[in-house]
């Protein structure tokens, strides 16, 4: 397994995730909503809003999870935060990143994952919004556009979240 | 679903939904996709508003309870709209948003879809929408 990287901007990234207010507050709606969204348009058993902290990913909105967080170190996530694009892993088994991870090798036993980093205004990327199954699949380029508008509105709600008094 | 490769201005859609994310994914992606230009309209009198202002190629309509929509469709088949009269026309329905197969026949309705809505299943359906031949009956 490769633990997820570091990023070079990484105390840049997490005091903008701290301005965020977010971590560790609970369930809302207008989160809760997109994940379902998200779950029921691609039809996968598990949609998260993940937010990268220091040594965890904790999750904001969840469908078909019932961990509220895990280690940094095992997450799909973590690794991708690295890029601006969609990271999508067809078959984590055969993705050498991943194939011992405990996250695929023990429950929820991950196969397939996309996820679409949650970029702030300033280029920093604080998380992701992903899907995750436990068969291997394939997701179109129309599909990634699909989750990708999504993140925006993810994106959205944490600025206006921010932004709030 | 075919996308556009040429620099033509996209065909104008007006998508009448009341899911604000089933919204901004179909306005966003049929934009990437060369697709269409989606407008969206949280409501029916934002539809009506969009409808008094310019024509669309396209519309695609989630059915009310009230009947409004079917009003608004009525108006577009007599041609009190800037769109042309026969302008192909989908409507989503749901618990409660049925109407009968004749009246959706008699305005020239061919597609229907159950919410709720994939956004994949409305891009899917806008792309069939252009690529129909006006099938209204003005």
């Amino acid at each position: 397994m490769i633990p997820a990287p570091i990023p070079t901007d990484e105390t840049q990234r997490l005091d903008a995730l701290r301005q965020l207010l977010v971590l560790d507050t609970p369930p809302e709606e207008r989160f809760d909503r997109i994940t379902r969204f998200a779950a029921r348009e691609f039809d996968m058993p598990v949609a998260l809003v993940s937010l990268i902290d220091a040594n965890r990913q904790w999750f904001k909105a969840r469908v078909g999870l019932e961990a509220c967080e895990t280690t940094r170190d095992i997450s799909f996530c973590g690794h991708a935060i690295e890029g601006s694009a969609v990271m999508v892993v067809e078959d984590a088994r055969e993705d050498p990143r991943f194939a011992d991870n405990p996250l695929v090798t023990g429950d929820p036993f991950i196969r397939f994952y996309a996820g679409a980093p949650l970029v702030l205004p300033g280029g920093l990327s604080v998380g992701t919004l992903c899907v995750i199954d436990i068969e291997p699949r394939s997701f179109s380029r129309i599909d990634q556009s699909i989750l990708s508008a999504l993140r925006d509105v993810v994106v959205e709600e944490l600025m206006r979240q921010a932004a709030e008094p | 679903m075919n996308p556009s490769t040429v620099d033509a201005p996209l065909p104008a859609v007006l998508l009448a939904d009341a899911d604000l994310l089933l919204r901004r994914a179909v306005v966003q992606v049929a934009d990437e996709l060369g697709l269409a230009r989606v407008h969206g309209a949280p409501d029916l009198h934002a539809a009506v508003r969009q409808m008094e202002t310019q024509p669309f190629m396209a519309l695609v309509i989630a059915l009310d309870r009230d009947g409004d929509a079917i009003d608004l469709l009525t108006l577009l088949r007599c041609g009190q709209y800037p769109s042309p009269a026969a302008t192909p026309v989908a409507v989503l329905t749901g618990p409660g948003r049925d109407i009968d197969a004749a009246r959706l026949s008699s305005l020239g309705i061919r597609e229907t879809q159950r919410s709720p809505c994939s956004a994949r299943g409305v891009l899917d359906l806008i792309a069939r929408l252009l690529q129909q031949p006006p099938t209204g009956k003005p």
